[in-house]
């Protein structure tokens, strides 16, 4: 008779170990991206353009119940409340973009032309984020990375013009994408980590997550 | 059952706006669609950088994961605060969040609080009894995951390994265990049910709420608060007893006279499991150096867990009582009473299983 109550114990114990893990080590949402650097026309990097396109676990989820006139396509007007709220919680996560300038992060502005498409079967969402300050790349180095400090989105760059340069870049200036990490530089990250001590952090202000984000720098001949 | 809850959390919301809709319809404006927290690709956030909770109305998965979430968020605060130089200050918050979150978690699944609230219905035993055994559980619980660190720590630290490997292989051999505590309890679960095929008994112990079309005024003889010699007497359990109500595998041998042995076997079982939660406090405690503060921390935890365990045995048997002493003497009225009671009661804690299963399994936006 006593063995008859545990029957039930396997779901508690598992729910216990289950509900005492919030910290999410794995990602849940995967986005695709594409990113533009912006130019002004007096050759300064004013914003980032980027497009997100999720996978389709995640699309399923957010799309539900949003084809408000059940025609089975979703209308940009259809999109526009999910588009606004997912905005409006990605303010305290920066949007997921941290620009660095000669290495010092900069600030940005709230996004300007948001919206979401949702066409051949994908979800993507796209805005710009405008830089409080213009910057110069012949003066500083710039440095964009997107990436979740707490890795529950993955962001990986689109294998096709994953960044474009739209805008009046300076003629002696260039775009360049750093590939994926391989393995080999990877373990390297790994042995360098090795050696810090628990106490050790990356440099002001970055974070783990940074170290492993593909870095977008436009740099320019003197 | 997912369907289920979506669909009472859409009434619900529904019902909520359904007036500000009518409003914009009646201005011939396009109708505002709800988005839910579900659906958005990042979970809103407080000023303080906590995550914004999701009303338990709007969906009571994401509610209760926000507010774990929190939580743990500030108890792991709490760890690396200490390392600076307020340490005693934070070794003090650090009972009192373990505390706290002793309280919430325990409310949560596990804890054995169904197992000992149910068996305090089944056997009729009073209520100091499950608040002793609930404090038993609790402290045995503390002790194990104290006993399973430390062991742990003593034999990793044996070998040699460096202080920072040690917490890695801790927290992994930790999980490891669990897992296979986890597989154990598997394994006998099939071996259970594989029994209970055999026999072919009807119906498992809730079945009470539902099979039974009538119920005569004998079975709810046990509504009244029994003396153990009664119960010993006339309450006789067996593979076809037709006393309508729960039945629990350690009722016959806990009821009648009540001995310390039965409580404690009881009490081990429920506590045997160590709780994550405090094995992880354990574990960054000593990842840190403050063993003794785990280990404080870790009692303090059980206390909490104590507290709303016991609580909710109270409820399990006044609400019993109550309902019993309001209905005496109205007996077609009691009979209905009771299956509704019952009904109830089982819809209850079936949903909030459920709601608390569903939050458990992590992930928040994809995969549910």
């Amino acid at each position: 008779m006593r063995t008859r109550y545990r029957a039930a114990l396997p779901a508690l114990g598992l729910l216990c170990w289950a509900a005492a893990t919030p910290a999410q080590a794995h990602p849940h949402v995967w986005v695709e991206m594409q990113s533009d650097v912006v130019f002004n026309d007096q050759g300064l990097i004013s914003a980032v353009n980027v497009s997100w396109t999720f996978d389709d676990a995640y699309a399923q989820v957010a799309l539900e119940g949003l084809d408000k006139n059940g025609d089975g396509v979703f209308d940009p007007s259809e999109l526009e409340p999910l588009t606004r709220e997912n905005l409006d919680s990605l303010k305290d996560y920066n949007y997921f973009t941290y620009v660095r300038y000669g290495g010092k992060p900069q600030p940005i502005g709230t996004p300007v032309d948001a919206g979401q498409v949702f066409a051949e079967n994908k979800l993507q969402l796209h805005f710009q984020v405008p830089l409080v300050t213009p910057l110069d790349p012949t003066k500083g180095e710039f440095v964009l990375k997107t990436y979740d400090p707490e890795f529950f989105i993955a962001f990986d760059y689109a294998k096709e013009e994953p960044v474009s340069v739209i805008g009046n870049m300076p003629k002696t200036c260039g775009l360049v994408v750093k590939p994926v990490p391989t393995d080999a530089e990877l373990a390297q990250t790994k042995a360098m980590l090795a050696t810090k001590g628990t106490d050790w952090k990356p440099s002001e202000e970055e974070d783990f997550g940074s170290l492993f984000a593909q870095p977008v720098t436009i740099s320019c001949k003197a | 059952m997912r369907a289920l809850l979506g669909l009472m959390a859409l009434l619900f919301v529904s019902l909520m706006t359904a007036p500000q809709v009518m409003a914009q319809a009646a201005d011939g404006a396009q109708p505002e669609v709800t988005i839910k927290r579900s659906q958005l690709l990042v979970p809103p956030k407080n000023a303080d950088g906590t995550v914004k909770v999701t009303p338990f109305t709007e969906d009571p998965v994401m509610w209760a994961r926000d507010e774990q979430q929190n939580f743990y968020g500030r108890m792991s605060a709490t760890l690396k605060a200490m390392r600076g130089p307020n340490a005693f200050a934070a070794g003090w918050t650090l009972m009192l969040l373990s505390f706290a979150y002793g309280i919430f978690h325990a409310a949560g699944p596990g804890h054995g609080k169904a197992v000992i609230s149910t068996w305090l219905l089944a056997t009729e035993s009073e209520l100091k009894r499950g608040v002793l055994i609930s404090f038993m559980s609790a402290i045995i619980q503390a002790l194990t995951a104290i006993v399973l660190v430390s062991v742990l720590f003593l034999a990793v630290a044996s070998v040699g390994a460096t202080a920072r490997d040690v917490a890695g292989v801790l927290e992994s051999a930790s999980y490891a265990l669990i897992g296979l505590l986890g597989l154990y309890l598997i394994w006998t679960a099939m071996r259970l049910l594989v029994a209970r095929r055999a026999v072919a008994t009807p119906a498992l112990a809730p079945a009470g709420i539902t099979t039974r079309q009538s119920t005569g005024l004998s079975d709810f003889a046990s509504f009244a608060p029994m003396k153990n010699a009664d119960v010993a007497a006339d309450h006789v359990h067996g593979p076809d007893c037709d006393c309508g109500h729960a039945h629990l595998p350690d009722a016959k041998d806990l009821a009648g006279d009540f001995s310390f042995a039965k409580a404690f076997s009881l009490a081990f079982a429920v506590g045997i499991r160590p709780c994550t939660g405090a094995i992880l406090v354990l574990v960054f405690a000593n990842g840190l150096g403050l063993y003794w503060e785990g280990i404080a921390s870790t009692f303090a935890m059980a206390l909490g867990t104590f507290i709303t365990v016991s609580a909710i045995a109270a409820i399990a048997v006044y609400g019993k009582k109550l309902a019993a002493r309001l209905m005496r003497g109205q007996t077609g009225l009691l009979d209905w009473a009771g299956i509704g009671l019952r009904l109830a009661g089982g819809l209850v804690i079936a949903f909030l299983g459920t709601i608390l299963f569903l939050g458990s399994l992590g992930s928040t936006n994809a995969m549910m």
